[in-house]
């Protein structure tokens, strides 16, 4: 009689376990959803999926059902030295245009070609998590992978009722000019460099980035390193969490999970991949994406930028 | 004599009379400029041929030096790019004589003593030569022609080699004459000796990977120190273990305002150097590698001969030879100068 409870009770706790690690796992796993998941939820109450592509792309083909939603996800700031978050109400107005209410859970998707196309839904993904909407996640391979699994494609334009989203914006989610000249000065915030090797170093940068260089001290983590697009052709599907957490080290990005850490790029755009592997696929709980980026610190001269070397490196 | 001249883009925008103050400066300067000049004709001997040890020479240099005694120019291009047109007086040996395929170690190396003893002389080489060596001098890519050249000029005995900075882009670029005509030298006594403390071997590598003496750097791009992305001819992805990372392409500046490949002034290598995790002791030892050893000639080429590392080696093999034995650690999805 006892042992049978015991062993009852040992059954109850391995089922809540086992339960509970997929449960954490399915959660974790969320943010990224498969082209297989998407197209046995496509019908599914809620699902709202978002083509954020190229609008010429939309009128090609697109996932059944999905919303052409070109944006605009960011709008020139007043000085014109940031490609920034557009105004809040501009947002929650374009999102109900495209028919999210707050029980959606949105599926972004893109070209999923390159590591860039990615970092356009990275940076929609971005952009909900900083309005509160926490339930989005990103299609794998983005439309590259959904042919390529020859998935039904669709060419007629789908015209969304309107939702009836409300955000405000989670000021923890995003680091203006005058916070990121402040943890500049504080030892402990992680600067994460998201743009390529040799603009980290200053041997390139774009043209409309007034100067050369990084933030000093960034750790520098290419977005395009984040993906396997292009290799043996395959589309932008996001690294293995092995290798993913491999280059978290490798990079130099603390193991503690409450790190402070700013990713920044060019124009915030890769940037948000930055954020999108270290918050929502690695599990850093403090991450915020510097809005105004390289584009805006350049233009400031006080703040200083560092040339001619990489920014963050063992002490010999 | 490095890097193109900085001045230049301001100077139309000056005020009439900085400009007036500034011809007059010119003026004064090419005096003193022609004195020295008679002066040293004077004592004949040419300054250059001596201190000719310039590691670097501007286009300028070489052009009012053609011809002097004892000069030897080689054009590393390729043979066709040569018959097209190149320097005067200015023999050829392309680049893939230098690093030719090494059946032994299944990778380019440089080639044997007695090879490259024999292709010397019969280009004219003695032992006293100054020997200039000039590439396509267009991308970061070609300058690491000429820099590996001088690095295995140096490696295999011959101490007065110079670099022509920009090389054949800036020379064409600046209208300096060409010609078609191929020079039949008199056979060189140029006789190669392997200096083993230029050229490091797999198993000065390996013995390395323990004793850490030196320090590796890692010439390749970026991406490919990562593990990103590999030559297809590399078996495997990634850097040794604890290697530093400057770029070959970033010791120039080729490309920038679309000028010729003309190699980095001293001051900003110095910062690189520091940059990239170096140490400001110029007698450490330094082991670079890349993929075949021709980017890593151009870092001993800039490591030695410009900025002053005394103990500088390349890795002869380097990745091509080092990712064919499984058992010899590659580190991947990590920069080197982050992780130990």
């Amino acid at each position: 009689m006892n042992t049978y409870k015991v062993r009852l009770a040992a059954l109850f706790a391995a089922v809540i376990l086992i339960a509970g690690a997929s449960a954490a796992a399915a959660a974790g796993m969320q943010k990224l959803v498969s082209v297989d998941w998407l197209a046995r939820n496509l019908k599914a109450p809620n699902v709202v999926v978002l083509d954020v592509g190229a609008f010429t792309q939309y009128e090609r083909g697109h996932i059944p059902g999905a919303v052409k939603a070109f944006g605009p996800w960011q709008t020139m700031n007043g000085e014109f030295v940031g490609f920034m978050m557009p105004k809040v109400k501009d947002l929650v107005r374009m999102l109900r245009s495209y028919g999210v209410n707050n029980n959606s859970h949105v599926i972004l998707y893109d070209e999923g070609v390159t590591a860039q196309d990615t970092a356009k839904s990275a940076r929609a993904l971005w952009t909900l998590e900083a309005l509160g909407h926490d339930k989005v996640a990103i299609l794998d391979g983005g439309f590259a992978a959904w042919k390529q699994a020859k998935k039904s494609v669709s060419g007629e334009p789908v015209v969304p009722s309107p939702g009836n989203f409300r955000g405000r914006l989670i000021k923890s989610k995003l680091a203006t000019m005058n916070e990121v000249k402040k943890a500049l000065r504080s030892p402990g915030v992680v600067f994460v460099d998201d743009r390529l090797p040799e603009e980290d170093f200053g041997h390139e940068k774009k043209s409309y980035i007034k100067r050369f260089g990084h933030l000093p001290g960034s750790r520098l983590w290419p977005a395009d390193f984040m993906t396997n697009a292009g290799i043996e052709f395959s589309p932008s599907f996001m690294r293995d969490m092995s290798e993913l957490h491999q280059m978290a080290k490798g990079v130099g990005i603390p193991a503690d999970k409450n790190a402070e850490i700013i990713t920044y790029s060019n124009r915030g755009l890769q940037a948000a991949m930055g954020y999108f592997v270290l918050h929502d696929l690695l599990g850093y709980k403090n991450v915020k994406l510097f809005d105004g980026s390289i584009l805006e610190a350049a233009a400031d001269r006080s703040v200083p930028m560092k040339t001619n070397g990489w920014g963050y490196k063992r002490k010999m | 004599m490095t890097g193109p001249a900085r001045e230049d883009k301001g100077f139309f925008m000056q005020t009439r009379q900085t400009r007036r103050n500034f011809m007059k400066r010119n003026l004064i300067q090419s005096i003193i400029i022609a004195l020295l000049v008679a002066a040293t004709g004077l004592v004949s001997a040419p300054v250059t041929a001596k201190a000719g040890t310039a590691p670097l020479v501007s286009t300028e240099w070489l052009a009012g030096n053609l011809g002097a005694p004892g000069m030897v120019i080689i054009d590393v291009r390729t043979g066709a790019n040569y018959d097209f047109g190149h320097l005067p007086g200015a023999v050829s040996m392309p680049y893939s004589g230098w690093e030719p395929y090494n059946r032994k170690t299944r990778c380019q190396m440089m080639p044997s003593v007695a090879d490259l003893t024999a292709t010397l002389r019969s280009l004219g080489v003695n032992r006293s030569s100054h020997v200039i060596v000039y590439d396509a001098g267009n991308t970061a890519l070609d300058a690491t022609q000429g820099g590996a050249a001088v690095w295995i000029l140096e490696s295999m005995g011959q101490g007065n080699v110079s670099y022509l900075d920009g090389g054949f882009t800036k020379w064409t670029f600046e209208g300096r004459p060409i010609d078609k005509i191929k020079p039949a030298p008199k056979a060189g006594d140029f006789t190669a000796k392997l200096d083993p403390s230029k050229v490091a071997t797999l198993k000065d590598i390996i013995a390395n990977l323990k004793t850490k003496e030196a320090i590796f750097l890692d010439d390749r791009r970026a991406v490919e120190h990562f593990g990103i992305e590999k030559r297809p001819d590399v078996v495997r992805y990634g850097h040794i273990p604890g290697s530093l990372n400057f770029p070959a392409d970033f010791m120039t500046n080729a490309g920038i305002n679309r000028g010729p490949a003309t190699i980095r002034s001293k001051k900003e290598l110095e910062a690189m150097a520091e940059g990239v995790g170096l140490p400001m002791d110029k007698n450490r030892k330094i082991i670079v590698y890349c993929n075949s050893a021709q980017q890593a000639g151009m870092g001993y080429f800039v490591l030695r001969d410009i900025m002053g590392y005394r103990n500088v080696q390349a890795y002869d093999g380097s990745m091509l030879e080092y990712a064919q034995d499984k058992k010899l650690p590659l580190v991947r999805f990590a920069w080197g100068f982050v992780t130990e």
